[in-house]
């Protein structure tokens, strides 16, 4: 009786019976495509009909090239993945023909109808299944073909709309597929509509909130995760439920094109082939009897209450013991969680309220299950915390130490496929994980196992719900500690990289990180200047203070200067950095760079006959320049460069210096009122005590609750002389931060606003280069001016000197 | 022919048919009867491969039902409450009918259903109950199966539709020998068109015989007997129950009617004269002497 004429005229027959669903299909296709398209394209027309009555004149572009552009940025909006109504109708269509295609499974008068007729039930599931594929791809092509049209009747032909059409049209499918499947699975799983809905609200969040449990679990009682080095967390967040997967794939396939996301496709329609399976199968076991009741096989309600149980109840006791770090309360959100979640799926398993306490050795079960998966992140049992490679399997390793590399960021520019560039930045921390390979063993386990001890105090602290610090605090520096993080990247033999960060006292391991410090393998995996060549440098800009400058394009120089610079800087020793401030930041110029900056510059300037403009280089790729570069600086002396150069009161317009602390007398300082509820009351001792000197001395408070004293270079020799004094007193800020290990007076910032930056701005536009004073004793003007009184001060590179013990 | 042997059925910790074995044979009709939840329906689906049966198996012409395309195109069910498509006119069910069941007559569909006053392009959603039974039939029989399984067909029709539609099995079974298997607990409704019937209790079949047979088998008496007999003095008598009013004895026996009656004059009674038992009679003593006790249903 099942034959191939049959199975389309039973297509048919059920097509009639979901005209509803073909004809709101061809509604949405309709409205998202051609007339989308059909409306962009007479927006475009009107808008070139302006261009040419207002005789519109782009640079380097006819009137006719702007409205092809237009076109083409269309076609993506339209029939490309840009456009974002198609992905809603591909979802929404999904779940609705997933939900209504097999819901005459839940009603027994459906179920006797279908069941009593002499066609095979597989056969049944499929040509519903097709169907509901059916109305979705055919309602999609002939809405697509006609979006087509409507291009082509524009001028724009199919060499240029098929491509990203047929692109869009198998991503779209792929993902409608995937979902479609898993919520058909939904329903064969259930027997009732609402349940259904449940059922595919599960489905599709499960996994991506379980994950989501599981990495809070993890930053909770695993001290050493790195979570964002965890790929199996960012895979299952991103493919661990359909809907994500196909924003993944649609977003990959927007950032690298149609080719960059063939494999998820393929993978969507795998996954899809396995959920139909799944599902034909499921069709086959599924018995008539199962229309109306909540779960269709008896076998799935305990797993299926397991997987939804555990979670919640943890979730709930792990939330609860979070707001107070009370085992109590632990207990309670413990309980309510496995109490609550298990008697509304119980309700809904019976549909009967009074069965809320049915199958209470079940419940117990899940209680048994949520307490071991708290014990095993608890009490660490899987040994995550304390893993540190075997030598025999240790390959290599990424070493970041935050205090000694947290300095500069780095990049390189992409060129995109139609030709534009962008740029992709790179912090310290990615590049030294996806370039250093430090091979001394002996060196990274030193390290590791400090910070192993240190997570285990750090995790006993953070279960009685303390506070745990992992940078530099006053307290620790007068205990002679200094807390640094270290993110270590294991790599190992077999191929795989094993990520963990640790919090170490860089005091205590002084030893170790300068002998890491001192070698080549740390150097060129931390300063990609390191593995810089004379033949890709192109040439040589400078920073101080915020001010780039060109040093020299002159190949045979910039070679010598390269060469100089890598040589001082794989002398460098941690001693020398925690003694030296840097004096100057260079920035050699590959040739990726240099085409880049020249098409950013041309992009704004497209009648620049230059190679680029100055204005254009941000500040990164800069490399720190310390005062024992002899002859780094002795050839930039001969370029004319003298590092050491202050600046001149005569250059200077004004100063304004700002306290960026409060200070209060007694060495207690605060940063933030809403960190400090006590800040009002120091304010107040502050002001008073302060308020004497604000009269003569020219001090203001500004709209930041910040203290300026402003000096004026207004030709008063008292003023020029405490410039002056000013100016042999600071460094710039910029060229501080490239190094931690050697700090300066953070606590006052000083704005040089010179003359020759600000000439003809008004007072408000004006723009300024950021000091600070190089040490703590600051001239004494100026500290009568705002109130400032020492503050008790240790500098970390005391420590590392071996002076903070 | 259509057997069960052993078939069984639980719903979860129900057991709704209970190693039922029954023979049903082709040409007669066979009435499935039973008191509610005897398990009729369910023996019905299972029978029309709906259920697949926990134990033992039903067959047709020795091939098993369930999910056999070739057995199953060999009848038609009508459940107690059929299912038609959301706003399908009667024209629809035939054009769907027709794919499936090939040798579905379309002539005689029409026909029919000028003959019951139905419109072919009404909206069968706005039919009555009693209209949509009478379609369900029709669908059915112009299906052209050999055999019909009717679930409660039969509830809802008017009398006159009622004998109609016995007059369709009547001539079908004539022409073509069309087995109709009808379950129903109206027994007025079986009696005078089932050739056999099936008498089933919580799960289980009590009997299964020809009605004729099961009508001779079993007899009412009433009789008044001299001023010192008893009932229980009737001791030749197969009792299946006594009603006692005044000195008026009212019993149900089973036996040969000539039996009943030469036993009944050695007691030389006052009074005596047989009765027919009806189906409804004949159902109620039997689920009764099954312990099922009408009475405390009814009061």
């Amino acid at each position: 009786m099942t034959s191939k004429s049959l199975f389309f005229k039973l297509m048919r027959e059920d097509l009639k019976q979901r005209i509803w669903a073909v004809g709101l299909a061809f509604l949405m296709f309709f409205f998202w495509l051609p007339v989308m398209a059909a409306m962009g394209a007479s927006n475009i027309e009107r808008e070139y009909a302006r261009w040419i009555a207002n005789g519109a004149v782009f640079e380097n572009k006819t009137l006719e090239m702007m409205r092809f552009e237009r076109f083409a940025e269309l076609v993506e909006n339209v029939v490309g993945l840009d456009n974002v109504m198609l992905i809603f109708t591909i979802v929404c269509a999904a779940f609705i023909l997933g939900l209504t295609g097999f819901t005459y499974l839940h009603s027994k008068k459906q179920v006797d109808f279908y069941h009593s007729i002499p066609v095979r039930r597989e056969f049944i599931f499929l040509l519903r299944y097709v169907n509901g594929v059916l109305i979705i791809l055919v309602m999609y092509a002939l809405n697509l073909v006609f979006a087509l049209g409507v291009f082509a009747v524009n001028g724009i032909g199919l060499s240029q709309t098929f491509g990203p059409a047929i692109a869009s049209l198998v991503i779209h499918m792929a993902g409608f597929l995937l979902i479609y499947g898993l919520m058909v699975l939904a329903v064969l799983l259930t027997g009732n509509f609402f349940v259904s809905i449940l059922g595919g609200i599960v489905l599709f969040s499960w996994v991506p909130l379980v994950v989501l449990l599981i990495m809070g679990l993890s930053e909770l009682f695993f001290q050493t995760i790195r979570i964002d080095k965890q790929p199996v967390f960012e895979m299952l967040m991103l493919h661990g439920s359909p809907v994500s997967h196909y924003m993944a794939m649609i977003e990959e396939s927007s950032n690298l094109g149609f080719s960059g996301s063939i494999g998820h496709c393929v993978k969507s329609f795998v996954g899809a082939a396995v959920f139909f399976i799944a599902g034909v199968i499921l069709h086959r076991l599924r018995s008539s009897e199962a229309a109306g009741k909540a779960m269709a096989f008896k076998w799935s309600k305990a797993p299926i209450k397991f997987l939804l149980v555990v979670p919640c109840t943890i979730a709930m006791g792990i939330l609860f013991w979070t707001v107070y770090y009370s085992i109590t309360w632990a207990a309670f959100g413990f309980l309510m969680g496995l109490f609550i979640s298990h008697a509304i799926i119980e309700i809904i398993y019976h549909f009967d309220f009074r069965k809320l306490f049915a199958n209470l050795l079940q419940m117990g079960v899940c209680a048994a299950l949520s307490l071991a998966a708290i014990g095993i992140f608890r009490f660490d049992l899987v040994g995550f915390d304390r893993y540190v490679p075997k030598e025999s399997d240790f390959s290599s390793a990424s070493v970041c130490i935050g205090q000694l590399s947290n300095w500069n960021d780095y990049g390189l520019p992409v060129l995109r496929k139609d030709g534009s560039y962008s740029w992709n930045y790179l912090n310290e921390s990615d590049y030294v994980e996806g370039n250093m390979q430090f091979t001394d063993y002996a060196l990274v386990r030193a390290v590791a196992e400090a910070g192993i001890a240190r997570a285990a105090e750090n995790k006993e602290k953070r279960m009685q719900g303390g506070d745990i610090f992992y940078g530099y605090y006053m307290d620790d520096a007068k205990s002679g500690t200094y807390w640094s993080y270290v993110d270590i990247g294991y790599r190992l033999k077999n191929g795989k990289t094993v990520y963990r960060g640790y919090s170490v006292d860089i005091y205590a391991l002084r030893d170790e990180i300068e002998k890491i410090y001192s070698t080549t393998e740390y150097k060129k995996g931390l300063y990609p200047v390191m593995n810089f060549t004379a033949d890709s440098t192109m040439g040589v800009y400078s920073l101080k203070a915020g001010q780039i400058a060109e040093v020299s394009t002159d190949q045979t120089f910039c070679a010598e200067l390269l060469s100089a610079y890598q040589e001082e800087l794989s002398r460098l020793t941690l001693s020398e950095r925690a003694e030296e401030k840097p004096v100057f930041a260079l920035r050699f110029l590959s040739k990726a760079e240099l085409d880049y900056l020249h098409a950013i510059t041309k992009g704004r300037h497209p009648n620049y006959t230059g190679d680029f403009m100055l204005d254009d280089m941000s500040t990164v790729n800069f490399f720190a320049v310390y005062p024992s570069f002899t002859r780094t600086i002795e050839l930039l002396g001969q370029a004319g460069i003298d590092v050491h150069e202050k600046l001149s009161a005569e250059d200077v317009e004004r100063i304004e210096i700002c306290s960026r602390y409060t200070y209060k007398i007694g060495s207690k300082w605060n940063r933030d009122k809403e960190d400090y509820p006590e800040y009002d009351e120091y304010t107040a001792e502050y002001t008073t005590e302060a308020e004497a000197n604000m009269v003569s001395q020219s001090v203001y408070r500004s709209k930041e609750d910040r203290w300026i004293t402003i000096l004026e270079n207004n030709g008063s020799a008292e003023n020029r002389q405490k410039i002056q004094e000013v100016l042999e007193n600071v460094v710039p800020g910029d060229l501080m931060r490239m190094n931690d290990l050697c700090t300066c007076n953070y606590g006052l910032e000083v704005r040089i606003f010179l003359k020759s930056m600000n000439e003809g701005r008004s007072r408000s536009e004006q723009e300024y280069l950021e000091y600070y004073f190089e040490d703590i004793e600051i001239p004494e003007f100026l500290k009568a001016a705002v109130g400032y009184e020492e503050v008790e001060h240790y500098n970390i590179s005391y420590g590392l000197n071996g002076e903070g013990d | 022919m259509i057997e069960a042997r052993n078939l069984t059925k639980r719903f979860d910790n129900i057991m709704a048919v209970d190693h039922i074995n029954a023979k049903i044979k082709d040409g007669y009709v066979f009435g499935l009867i039973g008191t509610n939840g005897a398990g009729k329906s369910t023996f019905l689906r299972m029978v029309s491969g709906i259920l697949r049966p926990d134990e033992g198996i039903v067959q047709i012409d020795g091939e098993d039902v369930f999910e056999n395309t070739r057995v199953k195109a060999r009848f038609f069910y009508i459940s107690d409450d059929q299912f038609f498509f959301g706003n399908a006119s009667a024209n629809d069910m035939m054009i769907y009918y027709r794919t499936i069941y090939p040798l579905f007559n379309v002539p005689r569909f029409y026909h029919l259903l000028e003959s019951f006053g139905l419109d072919k392009r009404r909206k069968i959603s706005t039919f009555s109950k009693g209209m949509k039974k009478q379609l369900s039939v029709i669908l059915g029989i112009c299906a052209n199966t050999d055999y019909i399984f009717c679930d409660e067909t039969f509830d809802g029709l008017d009398p006159v539709m009622r004998q109609a539609v016995k007059s369709l099995f009547a001539s079908d079974m004539a022409e073509r020998k069309l087995t109709p298997i009808i379950a129903s607990h109206n027994l007025r409704e079986l009696e005078d068109i089932c050739d056999h019937v099936g008498l089933l209790h919580k799960g289980g079949i009590l009997l299964s015989r020809d009605l004729d047979e099961m009508k001779l088998n079993i007899h009412k008496i009433q009789c008044v007997l001299k001023p010192e007999g008893k009932a229980e003095d009737l001791t030749a008598l197969d009792i299946v129950k006594t009603e006692t009013r005044g000195s008026l004895l009212t019993l149900t026996v089973r036996g040969v009617k000539e039996e009943i009656e030469a036993a009944m004059q050695s007691y030389e009674p006052l009074f005596f004269e047989t009765i027919p038992l009806s189906l409804e009679e004949i159902f109620i003593s039997e689920t009764e002497v099954a312990g099922y006790d009408i009475k405390k249903l009814i009061f």
